[in-house]
């Protein structure tokens, strides 16, 4: 799964990437290389075995919502 | 300003009530039911009253700031730094909302329809088709929605009104044998869900006629609890709570039962198509208002290029975050009421009394 989340951010970056490119949109593609940035780095961080930033929230309200709900 | 489509109030009313309709599809009966028990459907009554008190702060805010949106208004509260720095909790809430959304209904399309099918297939499908259709703007969600969601609604309804002749309805007695904190209790879980309305927010300044804000998330609350009371109902008068509140769809069990002298049967698969169209056209919603605010918090011209990117960070997401969907259901019980009370309902409010204290209006 992670060599395809790989893929899919290089097709997404080029697809999205080359028309922001040749309009001259900077901010756009400084944005959008981002997100597909992070979303690589988590992919990474998964397949190496770090916890993703859900489970680090989970991690810290799970109690909260154990002594709320049933 | 990143979108430049307009929609109607009746196109209005049934995004939102396609949120609430995919998320009715999926786990949300049987959790209430596990929390409430046989007083689940007075606590959508009570989920139901809360949600609406809390529209009258969005639509309020709404006219109050002619033309902008949460993540706009944030702004102009707070300024240029703080204002961004709430402003984007609310896209990136979208985000976690289409994370779980999808994820619930992967896991159920392979467990009871595709079992075959490998899991990550049904997932990345799932994840292309809601960014395909975000990608095509408002618009065209719109006018899905206004296809889809009266026919999911008569569906329901027609489904409900199948399993009608084995409601029991001494099953749902006594009431408050456990007291009233049970349904109490029960209503924050359904409120959060509801709450996901507040993308009405994002809709405002872009529907035709923006006073008509509350009148759009009042009617489609009151449908979607309509639909949420009537399955809890339905599922424990059938069921019983022994089995109904470990069911993780209760609305498809009822619909697997359906059967008239093997003349009228397999009707799930009505329920398939309820499930897949709704929670479908409910995540492009999501990657749309995730586009959208992020756009408007960067300063950008257009939003389109950040929708693939926010589904694959969803996706993302969700592979690392729940590889079994124990994990999915436990982070939806127990963690998502918490970060949704929050952002629903905390920050709106703050960002209510702010402007009132400030005296901030919007200028459009």
């Amino acid at each position: 799964m992670t060599g395809l989340l790989f893929f899919l951010a290089l097709a997404i970056g080029l697809a999205e990437g080359i028309p922001l490119a040749k309009q001259n949109l900077r901010k756009e593609l400084v944005v959008m290389s981002s997100l597909l940035g992070i979303a690589t780095l988590l992919a990474a961080g998964n397949y190496l075995g770090f916890s993703s930033p859900l489970m680090l929230l989970e991690r810290v309200l799970e109690p909260i919502g154990k002594a709320v709900f049933k | 300003m990143p979108e430049k489509g307009i929609v109607n109030t009746k196109q209005f009313i049934w995004l939102l009530y396609i949120i609430i309709s995919s998320f009715a599809a999926m786990q949300i009966p049987g959790m209430l039911i596990m929390q409430a028990g046989r007083d689940a459907w007075l606590s959508v009554l009570c989920a139901w009253f809360l949600d609406v008190m809390l529209a009258l702060v969005y639509a309020y805010m709404g006219i109050r700031f002619p033309g902008e949106n949460f993540v706009q208004y944030s702004i102009t509260i707070l300024g240029k730094y703080l204002g961004r720095m709430i402003g984007i909790l609310f896209p990136l809430f979208f985000l976690l909302v289409s994370t779980i959304v999808l994820k619930g209904l992967s896991q159920i399309v392979s467990t009871v329809f595709l079992p075959t099918t490998p899991f990550n297939v049904i997932l990345v499908s799932s994840y292309f088709v809601s960014a395909l259709i975000s990608r095509k703007g408002i618009e065209v969600i719109a006018r899905v929605t206004e296809v889809l969601g009266p026919l999911f609604f008569i569906s329901v309804m027609v489904l409900c009104f199948l399993v009608l002749p084995d409601f029991a309805i001494d099953r749902l007695k006594p009431q408050f044998d456990e007291g009233v904190r049970q349904f109490i209790v029960g209503a924050p879980i359904l409120l959060t869900t509801f709450g996901v309305c507040i993308i009405m927010a994002m809709y405002i300044p872009l529907c035709n006629r923006p006073e008509n804000g509350f009148l759009a998330k009042f009617s489609a609350v009151s449908l979607g609890a309509l639909v949420v009371g009537l399955l809890t109902a339905l599922a424990v008068g059938i069921f019983g709570i022994e089995d109904a509140q470990y069911m993780y769809s209760p609305g498809l069990e009822l619909a697997k039962m359906i059967n008239f002298s093997n003349y009228l049967e397999r009707i799930e698969i009505v329920w398939l198509l309820i499930l897949v169209g709704s929670t479908i056209v409910a995540s492009s919603s999501l990657f749309w208002a995730f586009g959208q605010g992020f756009a408007q918090i960067f300063g950008l011209k257009t939003y389109r290029p950040l929708i693939y990117p926010g589904a694959l960070l969803s996706l993302v997401l969700c592979v690392a975050s729940f590889p079994r969907s124990a994990q999915q259901t436990h982070f939806y019980h127990y963690t998502f009421p918490i970060i949704a009370f929050f952002v629903e309902t905390g920050l709106e409010l703050f960002l209510f009394g702010a402007a009132l204290i400030l005296g901030k209006r919007g200028t459009a």
